[in-house]
């Protein structure tokens, strides 16, 4: 199961953690895995700058680690909050209950 | 774009991995060598098999890995044992 874990600092993002795996299919034929990277890494291209403002952490497969270096912009925060939608789209259709679980704290 | 995207970037390797089956020995080719009704000389093997599939009937061994042969020259015939039992023969070929 994919592991999500999203913190706010405040009404702002501080920090997104996406770690495991989907194991909704064997390896090259996951679909749900596919969801999810295109998902994360499409966000991660989409913010400003090659995502300047934030440390990402990829060097573990199947683990990205998003943490702000300061206040964001509205844009990143668009871009994000646009993310964990998607993510809770996975998270809570019936064909793919299960494999992924989000969890939000501030 | 900076970051590249690996669509099985949250797939987990575990499935991938080698087999340890894929071997097989070469097929024996047991079964008939005669069939019913041919002329065969003594000696000649009738039936390859493993455990007696068929039985041994007239004028017919069996050797130590249960192949069934004629023991006369004769003509072979296959013949029913009980319900479902098999059995072949060799009978001497009348000048």
């Amino acid at each position: 199961m994919v592991k999500v874990n999203v913190v706010y600092k405040g009404k702002g993002l501080e920090s997104i953690d996406i770690k495991g795996h989907a194991e909704s299919g064997p390896y090259g034929k996951d679909l749900v895995c596919a969801a999810v990277s295109a998902i994360a890494i499409g966000s991660l291209n989409a913010l400003d700058d090659g995502a300047e403002n934030f440390e990402v952490d990829m060097s573990e497969e199947g683990h990205i680690h998003l943490e702000a270096k300061g206040p964001i912009s509205e844009h990143d925060q668009t871009v994000l909050e646009t993310m964990i939608i998607q993510l809770k789209t996975i998270e809570q259709s019936p064909k793919t209950r299960g494999t992924i679980e989000i969890k939000e704290r501030n | 774009m900076k970051f590249i995207l690996d669509i099985q970037f949250f797939a987990s390797k575990k499935g991938v991995g080698s087999t340890k089956n894929g071997r097989d020995s070469a097929g024996r080719r047991l079964g008939a060598k005669a069939s019913d009704g041919e002329i065969v000389t003594a000696g000649s093997i009738l039936y390859r098999q493993r455990g007696t599939k068929v039985q041994p009937g007239n004028n017919v061994m069996k050797g130590g890995d249960d192949t069934l042969f004629a023991t006369i020259s004769g003509v072979v015939k296959f013949e029913r044992v009980g319900r479902s039992g098999k059995r072949v023969s060799v009978y001497a070929v009348k000048a």
